[in-house]
């Protein structure tokens, strides 16, 4: 019946993907934008193979913003973010399972130097498709975590201490 | 004050230098502007990523994931 009322379907233009048409129930809602996109509260994720594992998030509000983002226990199996029951609340987080954690990547000139983000994860809400950007100000994550380690040449000196 | 229970006092002054203490009840939570401007450069600049690079990125972890899961028993 809603069919009738409105379009499953929205079209956007993209910078990186260009014409897109996104269903309104894939879009999150991040009420307060993410830091340094404080206005722009709807994103989607786009899966591809050429960026996996990580994803991109495209933002609905301007098609000219995509951020790549990917899961940071892949790399980190021991990161757990604590959330508050503020923050528990603002996700409406009724059982553990509705939740995903999304790390964002910084990927530079040279890839190798690429960094992922521990301190500020975006964390949302996989039913209610509701998200926040996090800040784990009392952890001591970093927000420039490299992700590939740097090769270690075989006549390198051995760090002592 | 800020509101009715956010107190802002003056610890120490040092030449030209104060040392500000925040009075605040536990679940009001108090940042350094450094830590949101930290994290707010870095989704800044997760925007900007050069296409090529994000190619080679996204080969360099897949290797990463490869190789450790050839480690694993």
């Amino acid at each position: 019946m809603n069919q009738l009322l409105e379009t499953p379907l929205m079209n956007l233009e993209t910078t990186r993907f260009g014409s897109l048409d996104v269903d309104h129930g894939a879009i999150i809602h991040f009420p307060l934008g993410l830091l340094g996109f404080e206005r722009f509260a709807r994103w989607i994720i786009i899966d591809s193979d050429a960026v996996a594992p990580m994803r991109w998030l495209q933002c609905v509000d301007a098609g000219d913003v995509a951020l790549l983002v990917v899961e940071p226990q892949l790399f980190f199996a021991d990161y757990v973010p604590t959330i508050g029951a503020e923050d528990r609340d603002f996700l409406q987080l009724a059982s553990e399972d509705e939740l995903v954690v999304a790390c964002v990547v910084v990927v530079p000139d040279d890839p190798a130097l690429m960094t992922i983000n521990l301190l500020g994860p975006l964390a949302f809400n996989a039913a209610k498709r509701v998200g926040k950007q996090l800040v784990l100000a009392e952890s001591q994550y970093s927000a420039r975590q490299r992700l590939i380690p740097d090769p270690m040449p075989a006549d390198a000196p051995v760090p002592v201490g | 004050m800020i509101g009715d229970d956010i107190e802002i006092i003056l610890l120490e002054t040092k030449g030209d230098t104060a040392k500000l203490g925040i009075v605040a009840p536990r679940d009001v939570k108090v940042y350094r502007q450094e830590i949101y401007q930290a994290i707010k450069s870095e989704n800044i600049k997760a925007s900007q990523a050069p296409t090529p690079a994000v190619d080679v990125a996204s080969s360099l972890l897949k290797d990463v994931l490869k190789a450790r899961k050839r480690s694993e028993p």
